[in-house]
């Protein structure tokens, strides 16, 4: 089961503690969380899954390649981090 | 180009202010010089960008570009340290001018007393061989952002939320740029944030090093690296970037 992490700042936004999933790809261990969490899928990918453009997702600290089809492997003790850009100054 | 500044060498009295700097091995008085004949953009010296505007006053960088709209408010003050209570109500910028200059009276200054914009974006980097990116909205970065890019400067990236907060050091055609990486601002991003002083100043801190570092040639800047981290634990994560090939705003490079 990859660990998937969200930063602290989208969990004051949204229910989304730091959870395990199943899953080969990002798309399968994504889905298995967005599985019980509507809100948490919606805020993190568009209509069609792409990821949306203000999200970053990364798997064991390297940027997804992939971010319409979220096909990038994941291995089983694998991080996925999601963040979302800060503009704070 | 940045206004023209003949090419200064130290004077003796460089070499006794940044001796303890000196002995730092790879940049001795190479590097020095290089600082002193430096300019560097600032966009705003609030709570990020007042010690970055004072660590570079520090380090010996011989010419800063200050650009800070507004006047000075009560609630500017638990972050903003290049401010005074005493300046309350009065603006900002010449605050942070005042504060440098009682450092560093050498230091040359420009202080602008506006925010980056689309409308200045393009002569405000064009003044600065560098540029520290510390604004609070996504508009300013992006502006700034497109200006670097089409003037191939370097920009550091400084950002922050509460206890967390991200850094990375940009290079037009070598790195992402800011457009790479969020081509997006969120959705629910808000004009006020959550801010302790001491976040922003330690971030502040570390952009600063790594506009000296750039400047001077010293270490390995973050090329194609967010560094991450929250102090609420004190984690910190290097997480490997990459440029968008498809990038609206660098992908022609
Ligand atoms: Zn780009």
């Amino acid at each position: 089961m990859a660990k998937v992490v969200f930063t602290k700042n989208l969990r004051e936004h949204i229910a989304c503690p730091e959870t395990s999933a199943p899953g080969a790809t990002v798309r399968e261990v994504l889905d298995a969380v967005f599985a019980s969490n509507d809100l948490l899928r919606g805020y993190v990918v568009d209509e069609r899954g792409a990821l949306r453009q203000h999200m970053n997702v990364f798997v064991d600290g390297a940027n997804v390649r992939d971010r319409v089809k979220l096909s990038d492997p994941v291995e089983t003790d694998s991080e996925i981090y999601v963040m979302q850009a800060l503009s704070g100054g | 180009m940045p206004t023209e500044r003949p090419s200064q060498d130290l004077n003796a009295r460089d070499r006794a202010v940044y001796e303890w700097q000196l002995w730092v091995p790879g940049y001795g008085e190479e590097g020095q010089r290089k600082l002193k004949n430096a300019s560097v953009l600032i966009s705003r010296c609030g709570g990020l960008g007042s010690p970055v505007a004072y660590e570079l006053a520090a380090a010996g960088v011989g010419r800063l570009i200050l650009a800070h709209g507004g006047n000075l408010k009560p609630s500017d003050l638990n972050r903003q340290i290049l401010m005074e209570d005493a300046w309350l109500g009065k603006p900002r910028v010449e605050c942070a001018a005042r504060k440098l200059k009682a450092l560093k009276p050498d230091l040359e200054i420009l202080a602008v007393p506006e925010n980056v914009s689309e409308e200045n974006a393009e002569r405000l980097v064009a003044e600065a061989d560098l540029v520290v990116d510390c604004a609070p909205l996504f508009e300013e970065r992006y502006a700034m952002n497109r200006q670097c890019v089409r003037q191939r400067k370097p920009l550091i990236e400084a950002s922050m939320y509460e206890l967390e907060w991200q850094l990375t050091t940009m290079h037009p055609g070598r790195t992402p740029c800011v457009a790479c990486l969020h081509p997006k601002k969120p959705e629910a991003w808000k004009r006020e944030f959550p801010v302790f002083g001491a976040v922003s100043g330690a971030v502040g801190c570390m952009a600063a090093m790594e506009a000296i570092k750039v400047l001077s040639g010293i270490g390995e800047p973050l090329y194609n690296i967010l560094l991450r981290g929250d102090l609420h634990d004190m984690s910190f994560r290097r997480l490997r970037i990459a440029r968008n090939p498809a990038c609206e705003v660098c992908g022609a490079l």
